[in-house]
């Protein structure tokens, strides 16, 4: 089978494709395919279940008439938006002078190499870490109880 | 599909949340922009270990801390914000300025 060197990240789906051209199978399109797969998996399930809690909660707040006239942004607008501009077109400016950098190897899964990696060479950020969730748990309940007196 | 273009898709959604924390009245949409800020800088980490070191995962996990790093924030930014609201009955960062000297 001639293997096309794939030059992109879509590439070796390509060579898939190119291997079996009478259907393509549904785990081509399964992200387990193409690396990056745990934490692709943690970002669904943490923005799925606690993010989405925080935007639920705008929405919420957000239904009184009145707020649809209010005004929605602070007298800096116009500013925040030229500082923004700015940095968009510098941004693009200096990515368009790197060199151009191709994925170089296809894509696999990590979710083994991830995890070695976690609990063997970052163990101690990942203790720290842990610590932080622990205290920024505590620290909502603190925050947000009623204080009775 | 180049390291380009996703760097410029978080660079964008860099200064969308950018402009949200800058300009935006609302505490709560200010942390939504937060957010947004956060997830450009993972989309940067993930394409950046994708495109130059494919091998290792470095960048992933990086990704992971900044996940975890913005649930925290978000956790306790909301509960700061339900505190706020329920002294001085302002949701608005204008109002907020009890510090000023």
């Amino acid at each position: 089978l001639a293997v096309e060197p794939s030059r992109d990240c879509a590439g070796h789906i390509g060579r898939h494709v190119k291997e079996r051209p009478a259907r393509r199978l549904v785990s081509d399109f399964v992200p387990d395919r193409r690396g990056g797969t745990f934490r692709a998996s943690r970002q669904i399930l943490l923005y799925a279940g606690g993010i989405m809690v925080l935007v639920l909660f705008v929405i919420m707040l957000s239904g009184n008439p009145k707020d649809w006239i209010a005004r929605q942004v602070n007298e800096q607008w116009l500013g925040g938006l030229l500082v923004s501009a700015v940095f968009v077109s510098l941004l693009a400016t200096l990515f368009r002078l790197m060199p151009e950098a191709q994925a170089v190897a296809p894509a696999e899964p990590t979710t083994a190499s991830l995890g070695i990696l976690l609990l063997r060479d970052m163990v101690l950020p990942f203790e720290a870490i842990s610590l932080v969730l622990l205290s920024a748990l505590v620290g909502a309940i603190l925050f947000s109880r009623r204080s009775e007196r | 599909v180049s390291l380009y273009h996703y760097l410029l898709v978080g660079g964008i959604m860099f200064a969308i949340g950018l402009y949200g924390v800058l300009a935006r009245r609302n505490l709560l949409t200010i942390l939504m922009a937060i957010e947004l800020i956060f997830n450009a800088a993972t989309l940067n980490f993930v394409a950046f270990n994708r495109y130059l070191h494919p091998d290792q995962p470095w960048g992933q996990a990086a990704a992971l801390f900044v996940i975890v790093i913005a649930a925290a924030e978000a956790v306790v930014g909301f509960a700061l914000v339900l505190n706020i609201y329920r002294t001085f009955k302002t949701v608005l960062a204008e109002d907020l300025n009890i510090l000023k000297g």
